[in-house]
């Protein structure tokens, strides 16, 4: 035990030296703490264009000339919320785009509450999805739309491009997982050997705070204790500080899960791998991968502790699409939206992909026939009113 | 008996021992220092003689009422024999004593439940305690179970039993989530450990130790995460993590249904009766979206 002891001493000895420094960061950090914080989330501007209950779809407009003639669609997870992809400005996907001359919209999925606690995949996909996507296109006077899609967000949008692939002329997946049979994450391991209808039985909807303390548990020496000692270290920093809190502020606001789709997500996919192995069924209809033709880019990241390779590198080589690109970056789950390098690949690879599949619109072309049909037509309605 | 196991009784008794007598000689020094502390004090007290200090005995004495009274309320040692005491460590270790003997003598029978004695490892403190929790919470289980199993009469029989079933629920559940929680507090044990056997290794082999101690809280964060995944993909997190849900269901499950025998009772809607409401709505909703789109279909 004699070593022990001396560790011990050791370790008092640093701290105890420390402790003046700390005195000095904290008188620092009142400073901080206690003046003006800009700790804002999701700041660009945006018009709610439909809704169905409490799913809202966002239209972002683009800043410049439009870069492309179609729309890009962006679904996101139902686990926290979309204001990841605009955190704050200079660091936020939706920015890049719309600097870039894309024409936005974003489906925010909105708080569930006990009612939503029967609406399964089927509702979400054949219902809000398309009811959106379906929306963007008439107003836009399209046949087909490109799809952006995240994490949970992209197994259900693969889902629906198999179901209604005429609707979608590019898919790209961002972290998405489409492979549940494997080792290489916790979040698998758990969630496989999880009673999912035990659970919604206790619960109806699963809360997000219960969500929350899963993935805090996916790696607690990081997440419960580094986290907040790296904060205590940088406190004295305000940019640090402001970045800090808004990355908290959208961590935690976590929505409930409806508790049907989340049953039949963890049952089908987690435990049963149906949608890679073509086995799933939604609305009365085979999911065939195989449906999947149009162009697919597949981004993941190689350190995604939550969706790591194994589950994303598998569907390229299953779908139907002969234009199809995986990409891997050097990072995890959230950096890939967030960090300031990735920032400089993600958002300029997914334009620069699309641009390529899609044809800048003239200055004459730039509205169908349909659209401008439609447009007549709702003119006229405005002018019967 | 067998050989083996008096073997290990042996040997478990030997440990205890020497722990015994580290624990007396440890309470005389500190009570020791407290008497000295308590000196300055009382000296300056009126009465005392200038210049000198009342030494422990006279503390004593003075003391001497004070723990008379406490000992007739509390079934202490009868005050002839705190009379005997030689110095204050001496009587306040006679009159702490009961209070001493009964902490330890319940720390003998949980060891030796688990059998930490034995190993006399100090690593496994955090699985001694997990271990002497789920002991008692299964010994009071089962004696509470007793209780709440019998049988009701007349017309709340149902009621009464309902209510029964959500407090035994309640309580295996508690006892699901404390064992949960000690077995998410091992890898904190373990980690320090490590770091320490860490640093151990490094004087051994003549390298530098740790100078500051960022450094070394990054090895205890290593450790730390690395004893993490070890556990969280271990089956003993699994297993548990897995029983805790279930108890949690069952619990929700039983007070749901001893909420609703009191909900029926006053002009609330219960939980059934919402969530056969959403249920009709949700079936509702769909079908008028499919008749809508039939519509909008035809009309096309």
């Amino acid at each position: 035990m004699a070593p022990y002891a001396m560790a011990a001493d050791l370790i008092m000895a640093r701290v105890a030296g420390d402790t003046a420094k700390f005195h000095e960061q904290l008188r620092k950090a009142r400073e901080v703490l206690m003046s003006p914080l800009d700790t804002e989330i999701a700041q660009t501007p945006y018009d709610v264009v439909w809704q169905e209950d409490r799913v809202k779809l966002k239209h972002y407009h683009a800043r410049r000339e439009p870069l492309l003639k179609t729309p890009l669609f962006i679904v996101y997870a139902q686990v926290n919320r979309e204001t990841m992809l605009d955190l704050q400005p200079g660091r936020s996907v939706v920015e890049t785009f719309l600097n870039a001359g894309l024409d936005i919209y974003m489906l925010d999925w909105g708080y569930p509450t006990r009612k939503d606690r029967f609406l399964n995949l089927d509702d979400h996909i054949n219902g809000y999805i398309d009811g959106a996507v379906d929306f963007i296109l008439e107003t836009h006077g399209l046949d087909q739309l490109n799809i952006m899609a995240i994490c949970q967000g992209g197994t259900m949008s693969v889902i629906y491009a198999a179901l209604h692939p005429e609707k979608v002329k590019n898919l790209v997946l961002t972290v998405t997982p489409t492979n549940f049979d494997h080792d290489a994450g916790l979040l698998n391991v758990w969630a496989r050997s999880l009673d999912p209808d035990k659970l919604v039985a206790s619960y109806g909807n699963i809360p997000g705070d219960i969500m929350n303390l899963g993935f805090l548990l996916l790696n607690p020496a990081r997440l419960m204790i580094d986290k907040y000692v790296g904060f205590l270290e940088n406190i004295h920093n305000k940019d640090f500080v402001e970045n800090f809190v808004r990355m908290e502020r959208w961590i935690f606001d976590s929505p409930d899960l409806p508790g049907e789709a989340f049953r039949e997500f963890i049952q089908w996919m987690f435990r049963e791998n149906r949608l890679i192995k073509n086995e799933l069924v939604i609305g009365g209809k085979k999911v065939d991968l195989k449906n999947i033709t149009m162009p697919v880019l597949n981004i993941y990241g190689k350190y995604d502790h939550l969706v790591p390779p194994a589950a994303c590198d598998q569907l390229t080589s299953k779908i139907g699409s002969t234009d199809k690109e995986d990409v891997c970056l050097d990072t995890g789950h959230i950096g890939i939206y967030v960090s300031s390098k990735t920032q400089r690949q993600f958002g300029p690879k997914i334009i620069h992909w699309l641009t390529e599949r899609d044809e800048a619109p003239g200055p004459a072309d730039g509205e169908t026939k349909k659209s401008a049909s439609r447009k007549k037509k709702a003119g006229a309605t405005a002018e019967g009113e | 008996m067998t050989e083996k196991e008096k073997a290990a009784e042996s040997a478990q008794s030997v440990v205890f021992t020497d722990w015994i007598k580290s624990q007396a000689d440890a309470w005389e020094e500190a009570l020791k220092r407290t008497a000295q502390a308590w000196q300055a004090p009382l000296g300056a007290g009126p009465g005392a003689e200038e210049g000198k200090a009342p030494g422990p005995d006279e503390i004593a004495k003075s003391l001497l009422e004070f723990f008379q009274a406490l000992a007739s309320v509390a079934g202490l040692p009868e005050p002839r024999e705190i009379q005997t005491a030689k110095s204050l460590p001496d009587l306040m270790l006679k009159v702490l004593q009961p209070f001493w003997m009964y902490a330890v003598k319940l720390e003998k029978q949980w060891a030796e439940m688990t059998g930490a004695t034995a190993t006399g490892e100090p690593e496994n403190m955090a699985e001694v305690i997990k271990q002497m929790t789920k002991t008692f919470y299964e010994a009071q289980a089962e004696d509470f179970r007793k209780i709440l199993h019998i049988p009701q009469l007349g017309i709340n029989r149902y009621y009464q039993e309902r209510f029964n079933k959500a407090v035994e629920k309640a309580s295996d559940y508690q006892s699901a989530l404390t064992e949960f929680i000690q077995l998410l507090m091992i890898p904190v044990e373990k980690a320090y450990y490590a770091v320490q056997e860490e640093i151990a290794k490094m004087e051994k082999e003549g390298k530098a130790a740790i100078k500051d101690s960022k450094a070394l809280y990054q090895l205890w964060i290593q450790k730390l995460e690395d004893h993490y995944m070890a556990l969280l993909r271990s089956d003993d997190y699994m297993n548990t993590l897995r029983e805790t849900l279930n108890c949690l269901h069952d619990y929700r499950a039983a007070r749901a249904e001893f909420f609703m025998d009191l909900l029926q009772n006053l002009p609330i809607p219960t939980n059934r009766d919402m969530d056969e409401l959403y249920r009709d709505l949700h079936i509702l909703k769909k079908r008028v979206k499919e008749l809508e789109r039939k519509v909008k279909h035809n009309g096309k």
